[in-house]
């Protein structure tokens, strides 16, 4: 293990972490220095500090990064930026006690969105464009930053792009070189830029339309409203919400690919469709359901806020339209399903992801099919691309892995005192990163009323689902094998 | 002093001193940081909560007189009801106790740093004992017509009309008593909870430094020690078997070029020595 590359790679992240921290003292010195000022100054100071201190002695040609200094650089980048980025929380004090601070922090980096704020609207603007920010960084992924300043040639590269894309998502888009790490950052500024426009035009303040950008690009979900998106109350701002929620959730390169060729044909592409159907499909039973129960009284209302809650749990956002908390069951049901699975690789979604979700559908139906006709020869097809049975297998064990994650989670989540309604959907919803859960815990509710431990066992799972569990297991493994 | 060298051709890079001087004003820095939030953090929290604590007990305080000044007040109706005899009660002494509840109550929720749904439901708790004083204030000033009144069985009156505005007054007092006191007793709990909390950035920031005391340290065991003791052990080799010395690191410090110069001086002893033994042999 080189420890020079990874305190290097990990001083950058925090130095993004950094400027940012600036970016939030700029505004608050033009609110005329509000109380997170001072906070914020210490935090950039500290951060700034950590980040900058390696390069005092590492040369800036950097030798090449191994597949375990990669891994180290992962895990450290995520865990660094999480401890750095509750500190504007914990000296800003309020609501934020160590454990909520934590919490908080995970919740944005890893795009989660699940908060422990009861009085959101009482954070001053400069802490609130923090928690944006937190967003807006995770959203990109530390991953996706450290590999745009990572060398070009180190083969740790390509590893880290097959974690991140599936072999499906891949063949979908013509940029396979090594500049798609940037065509998916440009796509994403982009989208937050288009985000921010249209939050604004539909009726936003600037600092309103700016802080949603971030969030709903990020699929995050943290709202500078304690009602989230509910508070607009504004038709305009749920169409745009829900669209750049659908466009986080889509494949960046391929949407590239839309805006390179000018044309939607890219969007043909199997895992889109499927993705955008099942979307279709779940918004259009929430709603009926909404009708049916009496939960909104015309079409077009349940249709709306149907829609609306579908895509924001689909997309893994976590924004509300409406208090959830009462909706029928067969609507909750369906939520939660929809978070369960999430949007497409290669864009900021968490969850298992629709690529996985479409592979294991079609290796169950070919696992039929050779039990009814053991001669024959059948193979995994996905559209035009046949999948590898070695290419099946990771995705079968990820889906497990995902699961045990969860079912242990819950486990200790009901020890901790949690009902089981309420474990469960918390947990699901944090290791799927989309936030709000059901019932006391969903859309306009909050974390405040669960216990530290609670919160922490959460945190690892919002942690677990944004690096997709692989490596954290390998650095666990690389520690553990190193004594 | 030299704390720039200047790299040939393009960037001035950082000279080993200025490297230290870096290194070490950033540690200094992030301890004298530390130091600072820990002081300033505790007195912060320990203001805090002690205002809060100070508060909860005169909210008590006032309450209770406010309770003592409406009972008297009550029972002044209650005598002159009996001797049918009406004379005004003045009761501002009661009034002023519930306008300085309320306002202090009042004060604390709109310059708390923060609102906890319990203060929340403290000044909804005031508010309603505000109305309800109000209410039963405006049917005590019944009194002077209920005792001219003919028509009006003042006991009636009292029992009927006055007394559960009274026993609602009463009620919604000792609501809000409770109510404080329940807040006094977690606000003694944070009291001992907000040093720890109080701590906590003090205690990131002193783990911030260690890690960059660690990272100085192997910084400077990887990129100053071991090289010397590496030409250190070459340079030993060298005297002891006269074998050339081979002591190469990556590098463009003082460090690296201390380390050509012995390789220079080295290689200039090895050739000396050559031609001293060729002379000889001549």
């Amino acid at each position: 293990m080189n420890l020079k590359v990874v305190s290097v790679n990990v001083g950058r992240t925090l130095l993004v972490d950094a400027f940012f921290m600036l970016l939030c003292m700029v505004l608050s010195v033009l609110n005329g220095m509000d109380s997170a000022f001072g906070p914020l100054l210490i935090s950039f100071v500290i951060t700034f500090i950590t980040g900058a201190f390696p390069f005092i002695f590492v040369k800036r040609k950097a030798s090449e990064i191994t597949l375990k200094d990669g891994y180290l650089i992962i895990v450290l980048s995520w865990l660094l930026s999480f401890i750095f980025g509750m500190l504007p929380y914990v000296l800003w004090g309020g609501e934020f006690t160590l454990a909520n601070a934590w919490f908080e922090s995970v919740s944005g980096f890893t795009t989660t969105g699940a908060t422990i704020l009861t009085d959101i609207e009482g954070l001053p603007k400069s802490l609130l464009l923090w928690r944006s920010s937190t967003h807006f960084i995770g959203g990109l992924g530390v991953i996706m930053l450290l590999l745009l300043i990572l060398p070009e040639t180190s083969p740790f590269r390509f590893k880290l792009s097959s974690l991140e894309m599936s072999s499906l998502s891949k063949e979908g888009y013509r940029w396979r070189s090594s500049k798609k790490m940037y065509v998916i950052v440009s796509v994403y500024l982009v989208l937050t830029g288009l985000a921010a426009l249209g939050f604004h035009l539909a009726g936003m303040s600037v600092f309103d339309s700016v802080n949603h950008a971030f969030s709903a690009c990020a699929t995050g979900g943290f709202s500078t409203r304690n009602e989230s998106i509910a508070s607009f109350d504004s038709v305009p701002v749920d169409i745009v919400c829900i669209i750049f929620m659908m466009l986080g959730s889509t494949h960046f390169g391929i949407l590239f690919s839309c805006f390179a060729t000018r044309s939607l044909r890219p969007l043909k592409h199997p895992v889109v469709k499927y993705f955008y159907l099942v979307t279709l499909v779940f918004a259009l039973i929430t709603s009926a359901d909404l009708l049916i129960h009496g939960v909104y009284d015309s079409f077009p209302e349940a249709l709306l806020h149907g829609t609306f809650q579908i895509t924001s749990y689909i997309s893994s956002t976590g924004f509300g339209s409406a208090d959830n908390a009462m909706w029928p069951s067969l609507a909750s049901a369906v939520m939660l399903v929809a978070a369960f699975q999430c949007g497409c690789s290669g864009s900021t979604t968490g969850g298992l992801k629709a690529d996985r979700m479409i592979i294991a559908f079609k290796a169950a139906v070919n696992q039929i099919k050779n039990a009814l006709y053991p001669n024959s020869v059948s193979r995994v097809k996905v559209g035009n691309t046949v999948i590898e049975d070695k290419a099946i297998q990771p995705v079968l064990i990820y889906i497990i892995l995902y699961c045990f994650t969860m079912l242990v989670s819950l486990f200790l989540l009901m020890l901790c005192g949690m009902n089981g309604l309420d474990a469960f959907s918390s947990s699901l919803t944090s290791v799927a990163n989309v936030g709000p859960a059901i019932g006391n815990l969903g859309t306009m509710g909050n974390f405040s009323e669960i216990s530290s431990m609670a919160k922490v066992i959460l945190s690892v799972d919002m942690i677990m689902g944004r690096v997709e569990i692989y490596p954290v297991l390998v650095t666990l493994a690389i520690i553990i094998r190193r004594k | 002093m030299a704390l720039f060298r200047k790299n040939g051709r393009r960037r001035a890079r950082l000279s080993m001193r200025a490297r230290f001087i870096l290194a070490l004003v950033s540690i200094a820095s992030i301890l004298l940081l530390s130091s600072v939030i820990s002081v300033l953090e505790y007195g912060r929290m320990s203001n805090y909560v002690s205002n809060l604590v100070a508060e909860n007990i005169r909210s008590i305080e006032l309450a209770r007189r406010l309770e003592t000044f409406t009972d008297a007040y009550h029972l002044r109706i209650l005598d002159e009801i009996g001797e049918e005899n009406y004379e005004a009660i003045p009761h501002g002494e009661a009034d002023r106790a519930l306008e300085f509840h309320h306002d202090s109550l009042r004060f604390t929720f709109e310059n708390a740093p923060y609102r906890t749904p319990s203060m929340r439901k403290e000044l909804a708790l005031a508010d309603s004992l505000y109305q309800s004083y109000m209410n039963y204030m405006t049917v005590s000033e019944e009194l002077a017509q209920v005792i001219e009144s003919d028509f009006t069985d003042s006991r009636t009156w009292y029992f009927g009309r006055l007394n559960p505005c009274f026993n609602d007054f009463k009620s919604r007092n000792e609501a809000l008593i409770n109510h404080i006191y329940s807040e006094l007793r977690s606000n003694s709990g944070d009291f001992q909870a907000s040093f720890y909390r109080s701590i906590v950035p003090g205690v990131v920031s002193v783990g911030v430094g260690i890690l960059l005391v660690l990272l100085l340290m192997f910084f400077i065991l990887t990129g100053y020690v071991n090289p010397l003791y590496r030409m250190l052990s070459n340079l030993d080799t060298y005297r002891q078997s006269g074998r050339r010395y081979s002591c190469t690191f990556e590098g463009e410090d003082e460090l690296s070029r201390l380390n050509t110069g012995i390789t220079d001086v080295v290689e200039e002893n090895i050739n000396l020595k050559r031609r001293l033994n060729k002379l000889k042999e001549q």
